[in-house]
């Protein structure tokens, strides 16, 4: 998979996602562009996982945080250095650094 | 559009069972037809819901339920709309009758779940989220909840006893429903000393996996009226969307599909939320009833914490919420969900609920989300002359 982050980006009124689209859900407008981010944002929501899946069998306890980009638009990532509620709040800010699998790994910066 | 009535419905006993969804999807589906006073042939056509049957290696349940009812010869379908399975189910079934399409449909969902172990029962819990953004981030189910009540917690100063007091509420009406999977006292003791799943939420914010069916039999008003002297009529049968991935979401504290399915719902009805009695909604995790009541619109956005600790939700209060327990301690045999909120509902109407019934009840609710809120379906029942 190539390295870095990208979200879609719908080229006439800006509206943004780092899921899966091919039509903007802001205005309709399909073709949407893919664009690369620079990584930092900060936490809009997060949680502990102490029960993982099975593919996080061995990583747990470690953060999901649900992260707000400087570009304008979230995106989601596995903060496997965040391991108890104590050590992240919601606005802090934080860093892309690399992927294991799909998985996009995020610390604090 | 013709009216749509409820005119019988069954519920198995929630928790761990040794037959197989099909067979307990088979002998709820009877009773409910016998609950009706009618018999398996005058079904018109079948919906069903068994949206992990292929953890039991089986699909296209649909043939063999009927078979099993000897109708083979009656259409059926399977709905998956993951833990909304069986609501949107009964909104199909609804469709079919209010367009005159069928006299008399029968819903039914279950699931079983119990010879998995947990974390590859997670792990198929996992699928209904949007596998490829969030579940590949290390996200569980019970994950996505959990970051929605970080995100309630946060901006509404939402508490952690004010998530326990659900759970507290649901376990103590559970005790009063035979079928209930959870008959066991919650204390907030026992609550704070459960593991924590997903900070915030601790095994006892979560609904257990749960096997289980429950089936409706739905009819034209006009059918209805031969077979019953009261009759429980579908004032409105609402689904509606939200943005099916978390981060994709204007607001995590609420869901935005369950908010407008709500409004559709009143809408159609021609009501509002003070003139419902009694609901049953989507509380697979203790957050998820305090963002439902809210939604709905019983409490202003971020008041829904307070309400439950104080006890306007619970039987005898403002508006008694998962009278049978909701899923936290009913229980939650994924697409038995919405079929089994009907069956509390309709017994809540008839006045048969038992220990656990709210007096005079004659306008009901019931609320049933698919996933994160992905899916969202609202039913308002009232019991007529």
């Amino acid at each position: 998979m190539e390295e870095g982050i990208f979200a879609l980006r719908c080229g006439k009124c800006g509206w943004m996602t780092a899921t899966y689209a091919v039509a903007c859900a802001s205005c309709g407008t399909g073709g949407l562009e893919r664009v690369r981010l620079k990584g930092d944002g900060r936490v809009l929501s997060f949680t502990i996982l102490n029960v993982p899946t099975e593919e996080f069998a061995q990583d747990a306890p470690y953060a999901y945080a649900v992260i707000d980009m400087n570009e304008g638009c979230s995106t989601s990532g596995w903060m496997p250095s965040v391991r108890s509620a104590g050590d992240i709040e919601v606005g802090d800010s934080v860093r892309f650094s690399g992927r294991r699998g799909r998985a996009s790994i995020f610390v604090k910066s | 559009m013709r009216g749509v009535c409820v005119v019988g419905t069954a519920m198995s006993r929630f928790g761990k069972m040794s037959e197989s969804a099909r067979e307990s999807m088979t002998m709820t589906s009877m009773k409910a037809i016998e609950d009706a006073g009618l018999s398996p042939g005058d079904i018109g056509a079948a919906f069903y819901s068994n949206a992990f049957g292929v953890a039991e290696r089986q699909l296209h349940i649909g043939p063999l339920i009927n078979s099993a009812l000897g109708i083979g010869d009656r259409p059926s379908i399977a709905i998956e709309s993951a833990c909304s399975s069986s609501s949107a189910a009964i909104n199909e079934a609804y469709a079919h009758i209010a367009a005159g399409l069928e006299d008399i449909c029968l819903v039914a969902g279950g699931e079983k779940l119990s010879h998995l172990s947990t974390m590859e029962a997670t792990t198929y819990f996992a699928m209904g989220s949007d596998y490829t953004y969030e579940a590949s981030n290390g996200v569980t189910f019970p994950g996505l909840y959990a970051s929605m009540a970080v995100a309630h917690m946060n901006r509404y100063g939402t508490t952690q006893e004010m998530l326990a007091s659900v759970a507290i509420k649901n376990h103590s009406n559970a005790l009063l429903n035979p079928l209930a999977h959870l008959r066991k006292k919650l204390t907030m003791e026992a609550y704070k000393e459960s593991p924590v799943v997903a900070y915030p939420l601790h095994l006892y914010d979560c609904c257990p996996f749960s096997d289980g069916s429950a089936a409706v039999v739905l009819a034209s008003e006009e059918k209805a009226r031969e077979l019953k002297d009261e009759i429980v009529r579908i004032e409105a049968s609402e689904r509606a969307g939200t943005a099916a991935t978390l981060q994709d979401r204007r607001d995590m504290t609420g869901i935005e599909g369950a908010a407008v399915a709500s409004k559709r719902a009143f809408a159609r009805a021609g009501m509002d939320a003070a003139e419902v009695d009694v609901a049953e909604v989507h509380d697979c995790f203790t957050i998820a009833e305090i963002m439902a009541i809210e939604d709905i619109g019983f409490f202003r956005k971020g008041e829904g914490g307070r309400a439950s600790v104080e006890g306007e939700t619970a039987i005898g209060g403002r508006i008694p919420v998962n009278p049978s327990g909701g899923l936290k301690g009913k229980g939650h045999p994924v697409s038995a969900t919405g079929a089994a909120q009907f069956h509390e509902l309709y017994e809540q109407l008839l006045g048969k609920a038992g220990r656990r019934q709210v007096d005079g009840a004659e306008v009901a609710l019931a609320h049933n989300i698919g996933a994160t809120g992905g899916s969202c379906t609202v039913h308002i029942l009232r019991r007529r002359r």
